[in-house]
Formats: C-alpha cells, structure tokens, sequence
C-alpha cells in the first residue's frame, strides 16, 4: 500500500513515519506540510491512502478532500477537536488522536489494507474515470461522508454546484454536475435530462411519456423525467 | 426553623394572641364596675368563645395547610381568604349558639345573637387571617431574599471558575506529540520540554486557586509557553517581549495574559503556512497597568472560541474590578492587537 503523510509540523510527520515504518506494510512515497503540495502528491503519486492531519494553515484536511476527484482511502489524525470528532460519528472514516497509540495505528492499518483489497488500484485509475469502489468526499455543515460512486442513486443540478442523493442525504457539492458527469462511468450512470443523472442500478420502473420521452421511477419512488433524445440514447445504450 | 418549634411558635401565639385580643375587648367592662357575677359571667362567655374561635381558626389552619394556600399568589389568595373568612366566622357563631344557651348567657332573642356574634366574628377571623398570611407572607420573602442572595454568591462564583481559561487541550495533546518525537531526534530539548510542560501544567492547575497573581508569573508562563509552542511550530513562530521593570510585580488575573497569547497562536500563528510573530509588551500609566499582545493574521469574524474566550476574558475582569479593567481588540497592518487594562488599586470583589 502506498501513502502519504500530509502534517504542517514536522516533528509530528517525523514522528508518525517512525510509527508507520515500524508497523509495517505500508509503503511512504511522500510527505507534504499543506495542502497545495499534498494535492500535487495525491495527483503524481495516486496514494491508496493519506494520513492526514485535520488542522492545517490556509486549507484544512476537510477541504483538501473536497478539492480530490477521488478520495483514497484517509486516515485522519488530530491532536483534539471536537468539532472535527463530531463529522465522524456519522461516516465510516478512521481518525487516529495524537500522540498516536501504536496499536491504533495497527488496527487503522489493517481496516484500510481489508478496503485496500477489496477495491485495488481503485485511487490509482489511470484514466479516471468515478466507477465502483471509488469514494467522493462530501461534506455538509457539520456533517462529512466518503460516499462509495455506487451508492450515488442521483446527482441533480443546483446551478454551479451539484445535489447527491444518497442513503438518504441530499447534501450539495461544489463541483458543476458537467464536471462531474464528464468523469462517471457511463456503465454506471446516464444522463436522464439537463439537470439530471442517474444511476442504472437504481431504476425500479420505466414507463412511457408524452413525446416520446421516459418517466423513470428511482428507489425510493423519486420520479425522473427523460427528454426524447435522451430515452433514444437511453434506448440504444440499453438495446431496450 | 424545625416542624415542631414552628408548631409551638404557632400553639403559643393561637392562644396568647387570642386570650389577649379577648381581654382587650373586656377591659371597658372590668372599668365599667360590674358586679361580681355579671363579670363573672362575662368572663366566662369571653373564655368560651375564644375557645371555639381557637378551635375552628385551627381547622382553617389545617386546611389551608392540607390544599397548599400558604404557597398561593396574593390575587389567587384573596377571594378563598374572604369566603373562608365568612365560613369560619360563620361556624364560630353558631357553635358559640348552644354554649350560650347552656350556660344561660342569652341577653336578646337568637336571630339578635346570631347578628351581633357574626359580626364581631368575621372581623375577628378577618384579623386572624391577616396576620397567618402576613408571617407566611413575610417568611416567603425573607426566604426568597436569602435564596437570591445565595444564588448571586454561588452565580459568581461559578462564573469566575468557568471564566477562567484551562490550557487547552489541543496545545496540550499537540505538545505531547511533539515531546514524543523529541524523545528520538533531539533528547535533550524532550528533557527541558517535560519540564516546561509540566511548569505550565501546574501553574494552569493552580490557577484556581488565587485571585491575582504578580505579572512576572504570569509571564513567566507565557515565555515556557511559547517555548513549547516553538517546538511545534519551530521557525514559524518568532517572539518579540518588551516588559517594562516596573510592572513585573503588579497583581493580575492569573492565565489572563496567557489566554490571550494562546488566542494570538491559535488564531494567528496556527493558520498562517509562514508564521508569525507573537509580541507581549507591558508598561505603567498613572493609574493602571497595560498588556498589549500582538499577532500577525487577521480579526476573523466567527462565531467561534476566539469570541467565547474574549467574552469569557472580560467577563472575569468585569467581575473582578467593575469597569475599571478593560480588553480590547482591534486590527492594525496585519497585525491583531489586544489590549488589557488592570487597576493598579487591586480588585474590588
């Protein structure tokens, strides 16, 4: 597994590469002291994981995974924050508190090898593309997620920014639904209408509507409509 | 007070206050010369219906006790007191009916008794009824004094104790972290870093426990604090201390100047990829001591611990010298600026 090490103090990196080398089965390419060099890391290097430091001049943690296309797999480290705790109760991220714990550090080790294994080469796509197994950080309010590209049932537009609808959340992006349909795998999702994708795998039900266009029905019995040249694209991509 | 004292406070005054009002009213009587038997019967009707009225003033007693009325508002009161007021007088006046006729004191037809006994009674448990809700009225209140009192006693205390800044734990944990690398690359500077933190810790701690304590300390503090700051942030955190002599031994709020210069960091240093500097300067003017502490950065506009910890900072020195102390903050070329002013006559609380 190959990592970085994003921390503005250096006696802090220093001290957690000694920790990380000892443990073992992680390979360190790089070390970055804020977020403009770790995101030129991130793009040379495509980590599978960052250990990332919460609190840093100019962009923090949280913002520097916004500004990644695809999240690798993260492991937060903070002195004490409260504030930065309280995201993490409700998704499923790894945060170690400094000083690090040695047999922390083991156990984030291992879930992030099992997550490692069970999507390889996922941050390293050469081409790419959002497809299964990759990871979108949001964040919302107080709120953060790592959502998985395939549980993404529907992205709508909301001007320059983009709505994801997932699990029940709805939280906004600040990326344009172009820039973001333009990297997702088309086997995954398509392009109902102008503000609208949608993931394949969540449709329930199609029926027919006026001037040749679709009504999709979603999971959750959010109805979609698709325009006529789109339901003929649709068709022809579907052999439907 | 116990159950049983106000339960003998309250026997004694039912029977002094009501043989006393009796005798009162007797006195024109006993001038007047009677004979001997008229005043004795005089004396015993008078005796006989005090008793009663004792009787059924305690029954009122109990059950006002029983529904709770001694707790009643003034305006929900009235309006019970006056009804009951007739209820009572009213059983007064017909159970003072037979003893009459028993012991053969009937001066006038019953309808005339009756008249005459009623109205003799409601004014009598009128009175009765003032005076039993005046002294619940005024324990009540001297009650309520003391419990606000207590309450502002206790208020500012808890205040002070609240207001006072603890290290914070993100320098603490952060600091840790840093020792612990030390330990490795450097362990002479992880031996002195020990010491400075537990310094720190322990004036932090006892803080606590003193009002004021002289300026020196307090700086002395502030410098092993951001020595240890240093190690963190090496070249990315600079000092610069101009201490005037003669304000060294003037009394201030311990962890005051501290809190301000772990602000200065925090919101200062912390955030800026190349640093800053922190300054703390100190100088006497006629009547006060002045503490500027100075960080590059910016005044951000957040709803966050900086104004928490501002508001917290002038709280206590409002607490401990009324408007005589003053915190400010201000921006100035880059530069964050916050000053405190300290009464040098001492703290007023």
């Amino acid at each position: 597994m190959k990592a970085i090490i994003i921390d503005d103090e250096r006696l802090a990196r220093n001290e957690l590469r000694r920790m990380v080398e000892a443990a073992g089965g992680v390979e360190l390419i790089g070390e970055a002291a804020e977020a403009e060099q770790a995101i030129a890391l991130i793009g040379q290097h495509r980590p599978d994981l960052i250990f990332l430091d919460i609190q840093m001049p100019g962009c923090d943690g949280f913002g520097l995974l916004e500004r990644l296309d695809a999240a690798p797999a993260v492991i937060f480290t903070t002195a004490f924050d409260r504030y930065a705790l309280r995201a993490f109760e409700v998704s499923a991220l790894d945060y170690l508190l400094k000083p690090v714990a040695p047999e922390r550090l083991a156990a984030a080790l291992v879930k992030a090898a099992a997550l490692h294994r069970a999507a390889p080469g996922a941050a390293g796509a050469p081409d790419r593309v959002l497809g299964r197994g990759q990871r979108i950080f949001v964040r919302d309010g107080d709120h953060c997620w790592f959502v998985a590209v395939e549980q993404i049932m529907l992205i709508e537009s909301e001007g320059n920014y983009a709505r994801l609808w997932f699990d029940g959340h709805r939280p906004v992006v600040p990326r344009s639904l172009n820039a973001i349909g333009d990297r997702l795998d088309p086997a995954m999702f398509f392009r109902a209408n102008r503000r609208q994708i949608i993931n394949l795998a969540c449709i329930e039900a199609i029926a027919p509507w006026p001037n040749d266009g679709y009504l999709v029905r979603l999971t959750g019995g959010i109805e979609i409509e698709m325009s006529r040249r789109q339901a003929r694209l649709f068709q022809a991509a579907q052999r439907f | 007070m116990g159950i049983a004292k106000r339960t003998q406070i309250y026997w004694l005054c039912q029977f002094a206050g009501w043989f006393a009002y009796s005798g009162f009213w007797l006195l024109p009587s006993l001038y007047a010369g009677l004979p001997m038997a008229a005043m004795h019967s005089l004396l015993e009707g008078a005796a006989l219906g005090t008793l009663i009225s004792i009787g059924w003033t305690h029954v009122e007693r109990y059950a006002v006790r029983r529904l709770g009325w001694t707790a009643l508002s003034p305006a929900k009161l009235a309006s019970r007191v006056l009804v009951t007021t007739f209820v009572v007088a009213m059983a007064i006046s017909l159970s003072a009916l037979p003893v009459s006729l028993l012991i053969g004191r009937m001066p006038g037809p019953v309808t005339v008794f009756l008249m005459y006994r009623f109205t003799i009674d409601v004014t009598n448990v009128f009175l009765w009824n003032m005076v039993y809700f005046g002294v619940h009225y005024f324990e009540r209140w001297r009650q309520a004094e003391r419990d606000k009192h207590e309450l502002a006693v206790a208020a500012t205390e808890a205040k002070l104790h609240s207001l006072m800044s603890q290290l914070n734990p993100h320098f603490f944990f952060n600091c840790l972290n840093s020792v612990r690398a030390l330990i490795v690359e450097d362990p002479g500077k992880a031996h002195t870093s020990v010491t400075a933190l537990s310094k720190l810790m322990r004036y932090s701690l006892q803080s606590g426990q003193v009002q004021t304590v002289p300026l020196e300390a307090e700086l002395e503090m502030v410098t092993t604090y951001l020595t240890l700051e240093g190690i963190r942030f090496e070249d990315r955190l600079r000092c610069e201390l101009a201490i005037a002599a003669e304000t060294r031994g003037v009394a201030v709020p311990p962890m005051l100047v501290q809190s301000l210069v772990e602000n200065g960091v925090k919101h200062g240093i912390e955030r800026l990829p190349r640093g800053g500097t922190i300054g703390v300067a100190s100088w006497l003017e006629p009547d006060a001591l002045r503490v500027r502490v100075t960080n590059t950065g910016q005044i951000v506009a957040r709803n966050d611990s900086t104004s928490v910890g501002l508001h917290n900072a002038r709280e206590r020195l409002r607490l401990l010298y009324g408007a005589r102390a003053s915190l400010t903050m201000r921006e100035d070329a880059g530069e964050v600026i916050a000053e405190l002013t300290v009464p040098l006559a001492g703290a007023s609380a």
